[in-house]
């Protein structure tokens, strides 16, 4: 048993990187749904801009960009997610639960694996969304709310992914770990600015703590100063509440080996 | 009546039940994984429902083709809910065998057409259950057929017909893997393929070349516009005709190419 602090958890993240960088396969599903929304979004929505009202001065593919990014870091939490699944699914998970005294590091190890993943994925896709001609006025305040944005949401999507993954201790439940997310994403001004929506969908994006998040990333891109402190509110609430879910979800899991 | 008429309709009559029971199983599978069909009849609509109230602004651009962005959306959804099932019906393929179904299958006196047969049964059984949601979900949110029900037949010979164009491209990828978990990946494949279409703009619209060009080139853009006409313009023979031609060359080319498979799997036991 690993006495230093931290210890499970840096050894979980050493464990979990490793196998993440020596699969391609595995790096390359991360990247792959952030980047084909970027192209298909910049490339195929782009009329969009010229819609009456669409108020963003850097350009459409820069408005995606401010989405896309997000959805990198959401989609590191979802794949960890998927890895604590796998873990149950090959009974390495009962192994990692009876040798782990501080269980609550095994989660804090996962998030961490996700924190890399997302941040790795983010800069992927930033460097290719800067290649292709997204172009952004950021200060290195700026830079800093982007990586805290993108650490904070690998964060939450991780916690939520790892709590279903602990009930139903299977792959089978990865739409279960993905769906919701997606849904809440999307559930946001993803294609034009929240004053263009209309109906139900902007009321529901109105009251959608992801809006604020990616109205957020989008204005900081665009060289604008949010006010960040309600957006990291949400995100702090959410990630308290999701770690509650996670831990009953790991304590769960604990009582049936 | 001769002895072996009597025979032949005997042979027929066990010809058509071992498709009704072979068909019938293929449906129960999958029924009894809700996460995965609730998700092909529902995950549509609620993208349905999200685009059109996200894209409505698109509506008023030069040139769009309507002002109902309903009619226009729902192409996308019909496919997205044959890449679903689709995916579903090949990964039960795939997990008959990795478990050892298909080997008691080889023992039995079952063809490989036949096999393959009552699959397509039971993805064309489940393409009517999704048309009928989306079809009603549609009319909800206001998305009507410009000449009305006359286009029905239309509207359900093509739905049919994508989910069992995706659906025999999953099942190739199922029996060349016998892996579920790889045949998952016919997921993103068929998503790009749908977001780098006219699903979402029309190809008229598009104002990169690059997209322009992959949109062009893109099966998926045909299929969307085949039902998309039947709601935005009426009956159009071209945009029917090219994307059922489409869909049914993918369907025989991957239906034959299946069976070659099939056949080779079950002769291995």
């Amino acid at each position: 048993m690993d006495r230093r602090p931290f210890g499970i958890a840096l050894g979980m993240a050493r464990r979990g990187t490793k196998a993440w960088i020596t699969s391609p396969a595995f790096v390359a599903i991360t990247l792959f749904f952030p980047l084909i929304f970027l192209a298909a979004l910049a490339g195929g929505l782009g009329p969009l801009y010229q819609v009456p009202g669409f108020d963003y001065p850097s350009g459409y593919a820069t408005f995606v960009f401010g989405f896309v990014v997000l959805q990198a870091a959401a989609f590191g939490g979802i794949f960890t997610g998927y890895s604590v699944a796998r873990d149950f699914d090959l009974g390495v998970a009962s192994r990692l639960l009876l040798g782990a005294g501080r269980r609550w590091e095994l989660i804090l190890g996962y998030v961490l694996v996700a924190v890399i993943r997302s941040l790795v994925a983010a800069a992927i896709v930033t460097a290719v969304a800067l290649a292709a001609g997204v172009r952004a006025t950021v200060s290195p305040a700026g830079v800093a709310a982007i990586l805290a944005l993108i650490v904070c949401l690998a964060a939450v999507s991780t916690l939520w992914a790892c709590g279903v993954a602990l009930r139903a201790r299977s792959m089978r439940a990865g739409p279960l770990m993905h769906t919701p997310i997606l849904l809440v994403m999307f559930l946001s001004p993803v294609y034009v600015p929240a004053a263009l929506l209309n109906g139900w969908l902007a009321s529901i994006a109105g009251a959608n703590p992801f809006s604020n998040v990616v109205e957020s990333s989008r204005s900081v891109l665009g060289g604008g100063n949010p006010d960040l402190l309600i957006t990291f509110g949400w995100l702090f609430a959410a990630t308290v509440l999701l770690a509650v879910w996670a831990l009953l979800g790991l304590r769960r899991a604990a009582e049936s080996y | 009546m001769s002895a072996e008429l009597v025979s032949d309709r005997r042979r027929g009559a066990a010809a058509f039940e071992r498709y009704g029971l072979l068909g019938e199983r293929a449906l129960r599978a999958v029924a009894t994984e809700p996460a995965a069909w609730v998700l092909a009849l529902v995950f549509p609509v609620v993208f349905l429902a999200i685009n059109i109230e996200a894209l409505s602004g698109a509506s008023a651009l030069h040139d769009f083709p309507t002002d109902n962005i309903a009619s226009f959306a729902i192409g996308l959804t019909f496919l997205q809910g044959a890449l679903f099932a689709g995916v579903m019906f090949a990964t039960d393929l795939a997990r008959d065998i990795e478990n050892g179904f298909m080997n008691r299958i080889a023992l039995a006196p079952i063809s490989a057409g036949t096999v393959l047969l009552s699959r397509l049964l039971a993805v064309a059984a489940f393409a009517l259950v999704q048309i009928a949601c989306f079809a009603i979900a549609g009319a909800i949110f206001g998305a009507s057929m410009v000449d009305g029900p006359i286009e029905l037949p239309a509207l359900i010979g093509l739905a049919v017909l994508f989910n069992l164009a995706i659906a025999v491209v999953g099942f190739q990828l199922a029996l060349q893997s016998g892996s579920g978990e790889m045949t998952q990946a016919l997921f993103p494949i068929f998503f790009v393929l749908l977001l780098v279409s006219s699903a979402l703009m029309p190809r008229g619209l598009m104002d990169a070349a690059w997209f322009h060009a992959a949109a062009d080139l893109n099966p998926v853009s045909y299929m969307v516009e085949a039902i998309r006409s039947l709601y935005v313009t009426g009956w159009d023979a071209s945009a029917l005709a090219v994307g059922a031609a489409l869909a049914l060359a993918i369907t025989v080319a991957g239906s034959l190419f299946s069976l070659v498979r099939l056949r080779a799997l079950l002769a291995r036991h």
